[in-house]
């Protein structure tokens, strides 16, 4: 053999090693960087499946995707999706925790202030139950649809304090807000004042 | 974020009805007004005993509360 031929062989040999570590390198980071996005996204997953499931799933969709870039064997594509997903992972944690406690405010808001507005509602309607006769503002039907509300906004209002105690602030503050705003059709229908925080 | 009426705070939630006495009004009026039937002034006498001593004896201008 040549020694031109020989260089050549050797420079092929080299070349190779060159790129078969390049590739390896790439798929390292690749991997990493999908371990690391991975992480992020199962440390966010209780609070973000709970308060942005829609944020989340997408994340989770993401997620799926770049692993099966990964099997690919496209590891640049797969390292820029990972990177892109850690990035998201962190918004959606942000999101879920924003979420969280907002949903926290309007619950300490209304778990203060729905029960007052229950109490004012039954007693009024308590002493309506013993007049001889419903005030001129008031009729029949709007007394009978009050009474059969009170009975409801207590059950939806139980249903709420058991959520929250189970740890289901979505819930709880769906039901409170329901209790809210039929409580305060309700009291504007006998002629009470609604109280301004409850005004729709 | 939640809206304003979700945050207020707890006087804002205050679900108290008030009425102020006008000239010529009684007690018996004022229950009649509210609810429809005199006899029940009691429940305002009842709720403003602090204040009213004497269901006979309201003044123009008063703040009573409605139960």
């Amino acid at each position: 053999m040549s020694i031109v031929k020989r260089c050549w062989s050797v420079l092929g040999v080299v070349l190779a090693i060159v790129l078969v570590a390049g590739c390896s390198s790439e798929q390292g980071a690749a991997e990493q960087a999908l371990r690391a996005a991975e992480e992020l996204i199962n440390k966010a997953r209780d609070e973000a499946a709970k308060y942005v499931p829609e944020q989340f799933s997408g994340l989770e969709a993401a997620l799926a995707s770049a692993k099966e870039t990964m099997k690919k064997g496209d590891y640049k594509a797969a390292l820029a999706a990972a990177t892109d997903l850690s990035a998201k992972a962190k918004e959606t944690a942000a999101a879920a925790a924003a979420r969280k406690n907002d949903l926290m405010v309007s619950w300490d808001g209304m778990s203060g202030g729905v029960p007052k507005m229950v109490d004012a509602l039954k007693s009024r309607i308590d002493i309506l139950s013993e007049s001889k006769k419903l005030p001129a503002n008031v009729t029949q039907a709007q007394f009978d649809n009050a009474k059969s509300g009170l009975a409801s906004i207590q059950q939806q209002w139980t249903e709420a304090s058991e959520a929250y105690k189970a740890g289901d602030l979505t819930e709880a503050v769906a039901k409170a807000k329901w209790s809210r705003d039929k409580a305060a059709e309700i009291m504007s229908s006998l002629g009470m004042p609604v109280p301004a925080a409850a005004k729709l | 974020m939640g809206t304003d009426k979700e945050k207020k705070g707890t006087d804002e939630w205050s679900s108290e009805q008030w009425h102020e006495v006008k000239k010529g009004e009684t007690l018996w009026k004022i229950a009649e007004h509210y609810y429809g039937d005199g006899s029940l002034y009691t429940k305002i006498a009842d709720a403003n005993r602090d204040t009213i001593k004497d269901p006979n004896l309201i003044r123009i201008g008063q703040r009573i509360r409605i139960p």
